[in-house]
């Protein structure tokens, strides 16, 4: 009891008994999350300002004789005539280490009633991309896990790679299965005891998603023992556009957190698509201008602003970085809409995911032509470089011949090699769900299929041939495995022992 | 119907008709521009005279000082006030005093759109916050 005391008199003491000055208006109309108030002469842009019974919002339109606000949360207790005060604090929220393994809501506050949230720390949502000279280029690679993104685009931290694709085509999948790989890889790292190992913290943001699907996410992070690197950011479709709009800023000054104090991060924005809607939403109901598809002017610099603080910082400023993987969903396809090709335009690369290919029963549904990684092999290790370096162009090269060959039923023998060795890629890539592959057990599968071991194996077995040689080199092969694993290099040695390892494999296979 | 820009721009030009050289609205002034529209009687003269109305309400609080009380003796410190804003302001300042039983003691003064306060109804306020 006298515990309870001594907290409320600490808190009294240290409240200020100075005046207070505030600058104050009134509620003028209320419409659909956003508010027009009169007076509230001194406010500044993107202020929070303060509405009656603890409701917060931010001021979004300066104009002549009043002042737009966009309110988050319960406003249903407003009315006009209400006054508004300012704040003079930009909208924070809170960060650090004390966040991961919570889900959050827009603002920051904790969602998954864990009770708050003890962090002494608190960023503001908006603000400048780091500039030139604190960046560096990004050379460290972010494993996925997932061999047909690991090998064919490659993700380094740091970078913004996009994930694109019409609904259900598994965009949310390979964002969760790269979470999933780098809990595994921190947890491996923190193992080791190895001090010059990095984890990478993650965030994600759910925007505009149904509850029930949020929920199958947290579960299947809990599930892979994940969620205590991540912290969830959750605006779902239910809440109010303003939520929405602010939800993927806040994970950024989450996740710039880590990156400015030397830490890698990986943020998920999924996905932006609704970001644009719930932007053009508050931009209508705030009668800005419209433009193409009745979406404001600024919608570009809305995503570039967010993106462009993801970055990868020199070592003056800390070393960290902060890789983002925005999602964006199209619609029959069509890469040429006006949101994918904003965010195709800032992001340095994509992974484009194919509704055929998926409905063809290959998963992930990477589409070889249209994915690209603008970073490319420095953000791979050497190992890996040297056994993927030509699959890219082997698999293009398959698609191309593969669909000529439907006209042909005499084909020469180099043509009938080369689709024998891309079906088998096709096959080799094939991934279920959440099941992400460290980069050595990829590294050694790889090159057993550069080095003809998966020749003699008929197409249709091949998926189950490797995932037993998956399973065989983290059992009784993993000697090579460790080697890659330690070294990052394919040293002869290494290619000697995996050749053995392979070839004991192969008799056991049947 | 809502006011276009035109009649808002026409608004705040008579405002600025309306004032004096120390700032403050002239009864005369405001009477001379009633004529006038009177007689000229332009489109939308309601909306115009009710945006004319509302520029005139906004500028005289910004003139004139609200000073609410809590508990006893605030006439002795209103003097004061008045002789501490003055201080401050460009313009001339009126001021006018009000029991507010509700601050519990202290005072509020809103002076346009800035509100000073002190007072134990604000800072018990601040402490619930805290507590939220």
């Amino acid at each position: 009891m006298s515990s309870i005391t001594d907290l409320i008199r600490k808190e009294i003491e240290n409240l200020s008994t100075d005046a207070s000055r505030t600058n104050v208006g009134t509620i003028t109309t209320l419409a659909d999350g956003v508010a027009k108030v009169e007076g509230l002469s001194k406010v500044m842009f993107n202020e929070m300002v303060e509405f009656p019974n603890n409701v917060l919002g931010i001021a979004l339109n300066l104009e002549e004789d009043s002042v737009g606000c966009v309110l988050l949360g319960d406003t249903s207790s407003l009315k006009e005539g209400d006054e508004v005060r300012t704040t003079g604090k930009l909208l924070s929220v809170p960060v650090g280490k004390a966040l991961l393994g919570r889900v959050v809501d827009a603002v920051g506050r904790p969602i998954d009633g864990k009770g708050t949230i003890d962090s002494d720390q608190s960023f503001p949502v908006e603000r400048i991309a780091p500039g030139i000279i604190p960046r560096k280029s990004v050379d460290q690679p972010l494993q996925t896990g997932i061999m047909a993104v690991d090998s064919m685009v490659p993700i380094g931290r740091g970078q913004r790679e996009l994930i694109i694709g019409d609904r259900s085509t598994g965009k949310t999948t390979i964002a969760i299965d790269t979470i999933i790989n780098q809990a595994k890889i921190n947890k491996q790292g923190e193992k080791s005891g190895d001090p010059d190992f990095r984890p990478v913290y993650c965030i994600y943001v759910a925007l505009g998603q149904k509850n029930s699907n949020v929920a199958r996410t947290i579960k299947a992070l809990e599930e892979k023992g994940a969620m205590e690197y991540v912290t969830i950011v959750s605006a779902p479709a239910a809440d109010n556009p303003a939520n929405q709009y602010l939800a993927p800023y806040s994970g950024c000054a989450m996740g710039e957190w880590f990156m400015e104090n030397g830490m890698d991060a990986l943020i998920v924005y999924d996905d932006l698509s609704k970001h644009a809607v719930a932007y053009r939403q508050i931009s209508l109901i705030l009668k800005r201008p419209s433009g193409r598809e009745a979406y404001p002017g600024d919608v570009f610099y809305l995503h570039s602003r967010l993106l462009e603080r993801s970055a990868r910082l020199n070592e003056n400023s800390g070393n960290g970085s902060l890789t983002a993987l925005p999602i964006i969903e199209t619609q029959m396809g069509d890469v040429s809409g006006y949101i994918p090709t904003n965010v195709i335009s800032i992001t340095d690369g994509q992974i484009f995911l194919e509704t055929d290919l998926f409905n063809k029963g290959i998963k992930p549904a990477v589409s070889v032509g249209l994915s690209v990684s603008r970073v490319g092999s420095a953000a791979q290790i050497k190992a890996y470089k040297k056994v993927a370096g030509k699959v890219k162009l082997e698999l293009a090269q398959f698609r191309e011949l593969a669909a000529f060959s439907q006209f042909e039923s005499d084909l020469d023998a180099s043509t009938k090699a080369r689709l024998d060795r891309g079906a088998r890629i096709v096959e080799m890539f094939k991934q279920g769900a959440y099941n992400p592959v460290p980069v050595e057990v990829q590294t050694a599968v790889m090159w057993g299929m550069q080095n003809d071991f998966f020749d003699s194996i008929a197409v249709d077995d091949i998926t189950r041939s490797v995932e037993s040689l998956k399973e065989y080199l983290s059992t009784q092969g993993k000697e090579p495995c460790e080697e890659i694993y330690n070294s990052g290099k394919l040293e002869e040695s290494t290619e000697q022992k995996l050749r053995s390892a392979l070839e004991d494999w192969k008799r056991t296979f049947s | 119907m809502p006011a276009t820009i035109k009649q808002r721009r026409l608004a705040k030009s008579l405002l600025q008709l309306s004032l004096s050289d120390d700032g403050r609205i002239k009864r005369n002034s405001v009477e001379e521009i009633l004529e006038s529209l009177r007689v000229s009687r332009p489109t939308g003269l309601v909306t115009i005279l009710r945006l004319f109305l509302h520029q005139i309400r906004r500028h005289e609080y910004t003139y004139h000082a609200r000073v609410e009380y809590g508990g006893k003796g605030g006439e002795k410190l209103s003097e004061k006030i008045l002789e501490k804003l003055n201080q401050n302001s460009s313009k001339a300042l009126d001021l006018t005093v009000i029991d507010n039983p509700k601050l519990i003691a202290g005072c509020k003064i809103r002076l346009g759109d800035d509100v000073y306060e002190n007072s134990i109804s604000d800072r018990l306020n601040k402490l619930q916050k805290t507590f939220l």
